[in-house]
């Protein structure tokens, strides 16, 4: 028997018969590396991970946090690579989180943590699709990196009322005509250089011209926003269920991914 | 004030004051497993910590920090880089 059976071995153990039956070996490694040991929780994961497979999102996706769990050491993991490395765009918490069976929850003073994702080098073209499932709103970034101007990422579920986003350029920003709660799943999206677009709940909230300038090398950061100067960081007080980041995705696939999304929160007990 | 003098409602508002020296000793360290410090400059340029951080501080190197005379947080101002519009 192989060390890697061994290890799936040891999971499956904790898994009830249904669960085990349709075991996933992506499921499985996160499972083992958070130490899910929660039926319901497994189950979800598990579901999560089939769901995407079968709609073909799971191979566009470069990283996707769950935050299951309830700790700071089940919700840093990479679904598509829990490996305990920067590497694998495991995240590291700063500062003041609060971690709960809701997901990950800012103060709004110091608390961020790094992806290690390198947009940069991630992307193909400028090619991306990033989500965030908001439980409460805050008046923060969700997520954000820039090393300057022209290749700023930043997105804010809330900002005067209203959502506000930047993907691979500076001004102008783009603000939705229609207001939001500042939860449910956001999504920056860019499919090719030349326009952007802001998804909300899998519904298109707004689509514009807008040239992509430069893609940034400064890591990707979750529930704040940090960049080389003029920047200054930024962070958000509100909870985040989930994120994704990966390849731009048509209207249809946006639809598609709201509605494994939302039905992986409501199998937690925790959709908006 | 302490962080146990502080209503737990107005937690949030409120940061441990830290010499620079504390702070210094603080970066890369965790509070709690796979948490680290992230101590910050105020308004004034004073060393602050996070009300989370104190509370959940469970490291036995750093539980002087539940030490820490707390005072309202007064941010720096975030320059307006972030106010155009489409």
């Amino acid at each position: 028997m192989s060390v890697r059976t061994l290890r799936y071995n040891t999971i499956e153990q904790h898994f009830t018969k249904g669960v085990t039956a349709s075991t996933d070996r992506d499921a499985l490694a996160f499972l083992e590396a958070a130490q899910i040991y929660n039926t319901n929780q497994q189950r979800a994961i598990v579901n999560l991970v089939r769901s995407l497979k079968r709609v073909g999102l799971w191979s566009k996706m470069k990283a996707i946090y769950p935050f299951v769990g309830g700790t700071a050491t089940s919700h840093k993991w990479n679904l598509k690579d829990p490996r305990d490395v920067n590497a694998a765009y495991r995240l590291s918490f700063t500062g003041g989180f609060t971690h709960n069976s809701e997901g990950i929850i800012g103060n709004g003073t110091n608390a961020v943590a790094d992806s290690f994702i390198n947009l940069s080098s991630i992307t193909s073209g400028y090619s991306c699709n990033i989500s965030v499932y908001m439980r409460t709103a805050g008046a923060g970034p969700s997520h954000g990196c820039a090393n300057a101007l022209a290749t700023l990422v930043v997105f804010y579920p809330i900002r005067s009322g209203k959502a506000n986003s930047a993907l691979f350029k500076y001004s102008p920003f783009m603000i939705p005509d229609v207001n939001t709660t500042g939860k449910g799943l956001f999504a920056q999206n860019r499919e090719d250089g030349t326009t952007e677009m802001i998804y909300y709940n899998g519904s298109l909230l707004k689509s514009q011209a807008l040239a992509a300038t430069g893609k940034p090398t400064f890591t990707m950061r979750v529930m704040g926003f940090a960049g080389q100067a003029p920047f200054t960081p930024e962070y958000n007080a509100a909870t985040m269920s989930s994120m994704t980041v990966g390849d731009g995705l048509t209207s249809t696939e946006q639809q598609t991914l709201y509605n494994i999304i939302d039905l992986y929160q409501k199998r937690l007990g925790r959709a908006v | 004030m302490k962080l146990t003098q502080i209503p737990i409602a107005e937690l949030a508002t409120y940061v441990g004051v830290l010499t620079p020296e504390q702070a210094q000793s603080l970066q890369g360290q965790t509070f709690q497993t796979d948490s680290y410090f992230n101590p910050i400059q105020d308004i004034n340029d004073v060393w602050v910590l996070s009300a989370e951080e104190i509370a959940y501080c469970s490291n036995p190197a750093f539980l002087w920090v539940k030490e820490l005379e707390m005072t309202k947080y007064e941010p720096k101002p975030a320059p307006p880089l972030f106010g155009g519009e489409a």
